[in-house]
């Protein structure tokens, strides 16, 4: 009696309603709408079936767009995890310029994904960037490419630019759970004989597990719904070379061809869901966690 | 040998640093070159150091005061309306905790991994005559970060004992002046951060306004930035002028709050 007259429904509401309104009710809304001919006014006059995914899958344009999405995610994930566990590490060993380095790798997630993908188009351009200026300089020039132009390369650039603008996030996430670790657990496996690379076989990683998977699952999902990076350093050119799912969506919403948005953005839906339960199994669990 | 040890990685973290900081500093150096100058996109020294020219250009012709203000209306408009929906929405679902209850959280977790289906949300809004108005680009952001947000307040609300609710409710008190008045000045430190969550989700927002407030004078600041640089492209101090100012809000906002921000967005993304 106590709970119905002080915890009121009607001040769960407002929130829920707009949440199931506008995030839920949408959603919904793409699987029934995937499958329709909707145009560009929202009208649609038939049921296509699974033309539409079809579409999508079949036609080689379109297609490039699914694989690079998983390239995109799996790549920057990678490294954005990897070099972000190596950096906290190397950070936490608090010497005078790591301090420094601390709050610098922090600083490109605060800013515009557009700002900063905007100002890479100039570090990338093939003759005067900075990118191959330098590789010049150190006399590599075989390495030096069109970063943006050449359709071989232009995926793992615009990766470079997202582990660029990102590692700083996962580094915080291990500076946090590395100073969370007793000072006690190190101090008594030394005494026990673990230095060096053994403390941090066993004691460091197993302590680290659960950030280790939170930060995996974070930047999978942020990865395959990559959209602003992409159009501001390529527009998902050249060609269709750097498309990937969302601006495939964003394509085909442009042509008018609200339909077969509708069943990419659906397809998005499962896929993301899709991997987040995979890698969700697959991710090795610790016995300390509960 | 100590020492060189030491060195080395002294090295490496300014190498790292160096990295970060190269592609800023290009930024903005160029950002007071002639176009000229500008246009070699190096890191030399301007000649001619035009402090204010190019901003003041920049500052007109991308019409920036009109895109902050549309930022700043909708990051405030937003940001409040998270933190009333989010905190009254969680502490009924943490203190009744039903069966469904149970379900809405599960729902929540879904929200926060699925991506939004923004044609269909489109054609919602087009229904709903929202399209292009800043009440619309606001229900989306509730929308958007409805899930993640009420998680963090249900966490926070399991720290809050219902003794306490108990003793105000003896004391006689109205089932609003219960949260308002006693819970509500307790939520200070998850306020914060969702405050710092909410602003920088919304602040650097581009893909919402990107489809749905595609119109000159509804620009928001990264908008902005991205159609300047379609006109623009030669013209590269102008655009890094306009990236920086573009960034500056931000960078404002981070430098005051900092150790705020860095907590608030480790402590969000851990529980979440």
């Amino acid at each position: 009696m106590l709970r119905k007259q002080y915890y009121r429904y009607t001040m769960f509401l407002p929130g829920f309603a707009v949440f199931c309104l506008f995030f839920v009710l949408p959603s919904f809304g793409s699987f029934f709408y995937g499958f329709t001919n909707l145009d560009s006014g929202f009208t649609f006059t038939r049921f296509v079936g699974f033309e539409n995914f079809i579409n999508l899958m079949r036609e080689p344009d379109n297609f490039i767009a699914f694989k690079n999405t998983l390239i995109f995610a799996f790549l920057t994930t990678f490294f954005k995890v990897g070099l972000g566990l190596l950096l906290a590490i190397f950070v936490n060993l608090k010497l005078k310029t790591t301090l420094y380095l601390r709050s610098m790798l922090f600083f490109p997630v605060i800013l515009s994904t557009i700002a900063v993908s905007l100002a890479f188009t100039a570090m990338l351009h093939p003759e005067r960037g900075i990118l191959n200026e330098f590789l010049r300089w150190v006399h590599m020039d075989f390495l030096a490419q069109s970063w943006l132009t050449n359709r071989e390369i232009v995926m793992y650039s615009v990766s470079m630019v997202e582990i660029w603008k990102y590692t700083g996030l996962s580094v915080i996430l291990f500076l946090a759970a590395l100073q969370s670790i007793p000072k006690e657990v190190t101090e008594s496996a030394q005494l026990d004989g673990a230095t060096g690379w053994k403390s941090l076989r066993h004691i460091t990683f197993p302590l680290l597990l659960p950030v280790f998977n939170t930060s995996i699952v974070l930047h999978l999902i942020g990865g395959l719904k990559v959209f602003d990076l992409i159009i501001a350093l390529t527009g998902g050119g050249p060609g269709n070379a750097s498309m990937v799912i969302n601006t495939l969506i964003y394509k085909s919403f442009t042509q008018g061809r609200n339909g077969e948005a509708t069943a990419a953005s659906f397809i998005l839906f499962l896929l993301v869901l899709f991997i987040v339960l995979m890698v969700n199994r697959l991710l090795p669990k610790h016995e300390t966690e509960r | 040998m100590r020492s060189w040890r030491k060195l080395i990685l002294e090295v490496i973290a300014v190498i790292i640093s160096s990295i970060i900081a190269i592609p800023l500093y290009i930024t903005v150096i160029n950002s007071f070159k002639n176009q000229a100058e500008a246009a070699d996109l190096g890191l030399a020294f301007p000649t001619y150091w035009r402090l204010i020219e190019n901003y003041k250009e920049v500052f007109i012709i991308a019409k920036i005061p009109q895109a902050l203000g549309n930022s700043s209306i909708l990051t405030f408009l937003g940001v409040i309306a998270i933190i009333f929906c989010c905190s009254t929405s969680a502490y009924i679902i943490q203190r009744r905790d039903n069966r469904f209850f149970r379900i809405v959280q599960k729902m929540l977790i879904a929200g926060m991994v699925l991506p939004i289906s923004i044609i269909t949300t489109y054609y919602l809004l087009d229904t709903l005559h929202l399209v292009r108005t800043h009440i619309g680009v606001t229900l989306i952001y509730m929308a958007t970060c409805y899930s993640f947000i009420t998680y963090l307040y249900i966490s926070f609300f399991h720290g809050i004992p219902r003794e306490m609710d108990e003793a105000a409710i003896i004391d006689g008190i109205g089932h609003h002046g219960l949260f308002w008045k006693v819970i509500f000045p307790l939520l200070k430190p998850i306020n914060a951060t969702a405050l710092i969550i909410a602003f920088m989700e919304i602040w650097n927002d581009f893909t919402v306004p990107f489809y749905l407030l595609n119109t000159a004078n509804r620009f928001t600041l990264s908008l902005t930035v991205y159609f300047f640089f379609g006109q623009h492209a030669s013209e590269w101090n102008l655009v890094f002028a306009d990236i920086v100012m573009v960034s500056l809000p931000i960078i404002v906002f981070y430098l005051f709050l900092q150790r705020y921000i860095v907590s608030g967005l480790t402590a969000g993304a851990v529980k979440g």
